[in-house]
């Protein structure tokens, strides 16, 4: 089991997995937007077990955007 | 009556010295290109598209002043160059943008404001995070700053030009505009106008510079974030305060500049939230726009025959890529002190053009190895480097005029 974590602190823009999805590594699961820049939040191996923020929500880096499984 | 009194922007090209005429066909045209770049993103929007359109108006709005005897040629947008107080008064009540010059500009006052709203936009809670490694690499880029001084000296500028050359390696504009203000007045049109335009080039150049001077597998190199520390407002209200007295105390000739970016800075972290947003809505914009408005409106043709001119652009380049290979530079050597655990990229954001080139760094080793985020260290770097650059600034300022 792996957390997907902010690598910056931002506001997420979108989301592009589903709880349920099977994710890799080179899934760009989020968008954080940071000082008007989007940074993508990359996906870790395994089945998307929860998602922890909505698009709009400001997040802390290191914060745990999905839990996956 | 004749026709050239009828068409006076047309028929004034026939009574001024013909290389004054092709200067300003030359400038029309110039201004509407500004604002062609501008629109398509090459350079900066908010800054070109203002001085671009006042560029070609000014140029083309050439009137007799004085009736018909074809003797005084002007505009009535506003004249730099009036001291004399009754004339001033005079064409205060004429020159629509004369008010905004003579309140905002000699005084440096728009520079000021400017400031004020990039300190409201910066966080200088990464700057607090990583102090050593940020201070390092902002000095590092004062490379620019400090070099170009001498190699303008060299070339045959004044202590006083040479100086304000040199501060476009700090790539701010407003500190450019507020030290050839104070240092080269007559030739601070140009040194401005130079500034913001290397400055937008800045996003274009700098990926080059980076892709130059740091080879693909360092340019990946993930930054591990020893502790994790959060910084609280408090902390960085203590921060603003104590850097802006000291700064204060050291260079009173900067002191407007110093004032003014840690009290929006000071601002935003109180949270005060109807003067952030007067700060950064109105005033960093109002001041922007009106800051390329008038720097359009002061290229009369006349500005573009200064034989310095030539000089000031490669100086200007110069100081640029000086400051960028300085920041590297830095990037290197915190890469060696950290025991290669660093990404010397980050350097490049000592060039404190905020938040340019920080997020140029950031796309350039996404670029190498897309998982790896350097952001908050560039912000760091780079938020410091306002810091170093008005030090210098303040520093210029106060030594030059004894200098002299």
């Amino acid at each position: 089991m792996a957390n997907i974590t902010s690598t910056v602190a931002g506001k997420v823009k979108e989301i592009n997995i589903s709880v349920g999805q099977t994710v890799t590594e080179d899934d760009e699961a989020f968008i954080v937007e940071a000082m008007k820049m989007e940074n993508v939040v990359y996906g870790e191996a395994g089945v998307v077990k929860d998602i922890k923020v909505k698009v709009g929500d400001s997040v802390e880096e290191d914060a745990v955007l999905a839990v996956i499984e | 009556m004749n026709l050239a009194d009828l068409f006076q922007g047309v028929g004034t090209f026939f009574y001024q010295e013909p290389k004054i005429a092709i200067a300003r066909v030359v400038l029309i045209f110039l201004g509407i290109f500004l604002v062609y770049l501008g629109k398509k993103g090459t350079l900066e929007p908010l800054i070109m598209i203002p001085m671009g359109f006042g560029m070609s108006a000014v140029n083309a709005g050439v009137l007799f002043l004085d009736g018909q005897k074809h003797l005084e040629i002007g505009t009535i947008f506003m004249d730099p160059l009036e001291t004399d107080t009754t004339g001033l008064m005079d064409i205060l009540q004429i020159d629509f943008l004369q008010p905004i010059y003579t309140f905002t500009f000699s005084n440096g006052l728009i520079a000021c404001l400017v400031f004020m709203g990039i300190g409201v936009i910066s966080d200088v809670g990464n700057l607090l995070r990583f102090p050593f490694t940020s201070m390092l690499i902002a000095m590092f880029a004062e490379l620019g700053t400090i070099l170009t001084f001498p190699i303008a000296r060299a070339m045959g500028l004044s202590l006083g030009e040479a100086a304000s050359i040199a501060v476009v390696g700090g790539a701010d504009g407003p500190m450019v505009l507020f030290t050839s203000m104070l240092l080269a007045n007559d030739l601070f049109v140009p040194i401005t106008i130079i500034a913001y335009l290397y400055l937008s080039l800045c996003y274009g150049g700098y990926p080059f510079l980076i892709r130059l001077l740091i080879p693909k597998e360092l340019r990946g190199v993930a930054v591990k974030s020893a502790k994790k520390t959060d910084i609280s407002s408090k902390e960085k209200i203590i921060f603003d305060v104590v850097a802006c007295t000291l700064l204060c105390l050291l260079f009173p000739m900067a002191a407007p500049l110093f004032l003014c970016f840690f009290l929006g800075n000071a601002i935003k972290e109180s949270g005060v939230f109807k003067y952030m947003q007067l700060l950064e809505d109105v005033f960093l914009y109002a001041s922007t726009f009106f800051l390329g408005l008038l720097l359009g409106v002061l290229c009369e043709g006349s500005t573009l025959l200064d034989p310095l001119i030539l000089k000031l652009l490669v100086l200007g380049m110069l100081a640029l890529a000086l400051a960028g290979v300085g920041g590297i530079i830095g990037g290197y050597v915190v890469y060696f002190i950290n025991g290669k655990k660093f990404n010397p990229t980050i350097g490049i954001a000592g060039v404190s053009c905020v938040p340019t080139t920080a997020k140029v760094a950031q796309k350039e080793v996404q670029k190498a190895n897309k998982r790896v985020v350097v952001l908050q260290y560039a912000m760091g770097a780079c938020i410091c480097g306002v810091i170093t650059s008005a030090i210098l600034t303040g520093l210029y300022v106060s030594i030059i005029p004894l200098l002299q």
